[in-house]
């Protein structure tokens, strides 16, 4: 009977299965130094994920946390301008590439560091045939690099901003195995809740990806004559959040925070005694108690 | 991917990595320990895409990867800083490494006449520098100063480019 593909070991000298493992030996190595990671996502586009990755990040700095941030939106990253950091200066060495520096020391990486103007796409040299073969893995390999080949040092938390879709959840998880949680953001839309289902299913459920909470963002609005506020979009959802993830906050819609983050200066350090100010502090303080329930007594899981 | 010869029921061994045509398509050939008979493995322009977005390479990696390798070799359009950032690292052809493990030569001192630049301007972008790397290592072995077409049609005659 001829031999199977498990009858021989190896694969005659590329030892593809090694270099593979070699990758991921490298990854595993870098990420000894980080303490935490956390991946913020959401099944929806639109909805505030980088601005909440943002200021969560100022939030454990400020709590004396050394962060690092991963922009792990390929196509269509922000970060870098968020955090002040789109003209830094990319240096490598044989150990790898210094993430750039932002506000209160926050350490970020992002696929706007590499590209040669603000209206450059991500493109790929290759084939111009049938790209979708090829072009998941590069985004994939891409983030990899992100994660192995950057000098993180020694962090706190390791913040990931995922793009909008599910499917993202899949490559961290893969990448990451010992991911500590997700945070997930929405907005108060029937819509955006009948979509952040299925990212919240997906990590929890079937990647076992332990899910901290939701945020709803741009809940409500405040009127900055009168000072009352507002719902935003219709009528807030209850307390009672979707397949019982618990609620993490309720940030109002607040337009100098996408100024802020337009000019590249973190929302959270300027309005801080604001009242999405105070929203962003008490998510942080809540995403922090679920982080250190996981992180110190790993028994209790949030996982079901 | 494995290779079994039927005869002798034994693994093959990767012989050698054919290089890339100009048109990204690559070979590779495995051989038989035993009888030496030997297959060579076709891989179109898409699969080869497949195998560099992966990171690994085939025939297997002899030096270490550099850092943000398959990201500084891939992008298409790169900022001018992380292009210095390359060269520093000592990258200055962001294809170094996989020249280097296809054919493993120095910087060559060969000039290239102005009708074989421009020919060379036809192959796709991501193989154009492994390709002119193998003519000029082809070249130098040769003894010609500089690469003509005609130099190139010989080196594509010999080397299976």
């Amino acid at each position: 009977m001829p031999k199977r593909y498990r009858d021989i070991a190896g694969d005659g000298g590329s030892n593809v299965a090694g270099q593979v493992a070699g990758q991921m030996a490298r990854l595993k190595a870098r990420m000894a130094g980080v303490k935490r990671t956390l991946a913020v996502m959401s099944g929806k586009g639109g909805v505030g994920k980088s601005t909440i990755t943002t200021n969560l990040a100022m939030y454990f700095a400020m709590q004396g946390w050394r962060v690092g941030v991963v922009d792990a939106d390929i196509n269509g990253p922000s970060l870098a301008t968020m955090f002040g950091v789109r003209r830094h200066q990319l240096r490598f060495d044989t150990n790898g590439v210094m993430p750039a520096t932002g506000p209160l020391g926050v350490q970020l990486m992002s696929m706007d560091l590499f590209l040669a103007e603000d209206k450059t796409p991500v493109v790929w040299d290759g084939p111009n045939a049938e790209t979708f073969l090829w072009r998941g893995t590069m985004e994939m390999h891409t983030l990899r690099e992100f994660l192995s080949d950057v000098q993180w040092g020694t962090v706190d938390i390791l913040l990931l901003d995922l793009p909008p879709g599910a499917d993202r959840v899949s490559t961290i998880r893969d990448l990451l195995p010992d991911l500590h949680g997700t945070v997930v953001v929405t907005i108060p839309s029937a819509v955006s809740h009948l979509v952040v289902l299925k990212s919240i299913t997906l990590a929890r459920d079937l990647l076992h990806t332990p899910v901290l909470g939701l945020v709803e963002n741009m809940t409500s609005y405040v009127c900055p004559t009168c000072e009352q506020v507002h719902p935003l979009f219709g009528p807030t959802a209850s307390e009672e959040m979707p397949l019982g993830v618990p609620l993490l906050g309720r940030i109002p819609f607040d337009p100098r925070m996408a100024a802020a983050g337009d000019r590249g200066t973190p929302y959270i350090l300027e309005y801080g005694t604001s009242p999405a100010g105070q929203a962003l502090f008490q998510m942080g303080e809540r995403v922090r108690t679920f982080l250190e329930t996981i992180h110190e007594d790993p028994a209790r899981s949030l996982v079901p | 991917m494995k290779f079994v010869c039927t005869e002798c029921d034994e693994p093959m061994k990767f012989d050698q990595n054919g290089g890339l045509d100009e048109d990204g398509s690559m070979s590779a050939t495995f051989r038989c320990p035993s009888c030496e008979w030997g297959v060579t493995l076709l891989i179109n322009p898409q699969e080869t895409q497949m195998v560099h977005s992966l990171g690994v390479k085939i025939g297997g990696a002899t030096v270490p990867a550099q850092p943000m390798e398959m990201l500084q070799t891939h992008l298409a359009n790169p900022s001018e800083t992380m292009v210095q950032a390359s060269s520093a690292s000592g990258s200055s052809c962001p294809f170094s490494a996989l020249v280097q493990d296809t054919f493993n030569t120095a910087q060559s001192a060969v000039r290239w006449s102005v009708e074989a630049e421009q020919r060379l301007e036809r192959a796709p972008s991501f193989v154009r520098a492994m390709v002119r790397r193998g003519i000029e290592e082809f070249a130098q072995e040769q003894g010609y100063a500089e690469i003509t077409p005609q130099v190139m049609d010989e080196a594509r005659t010999r080397m299976g480019m």
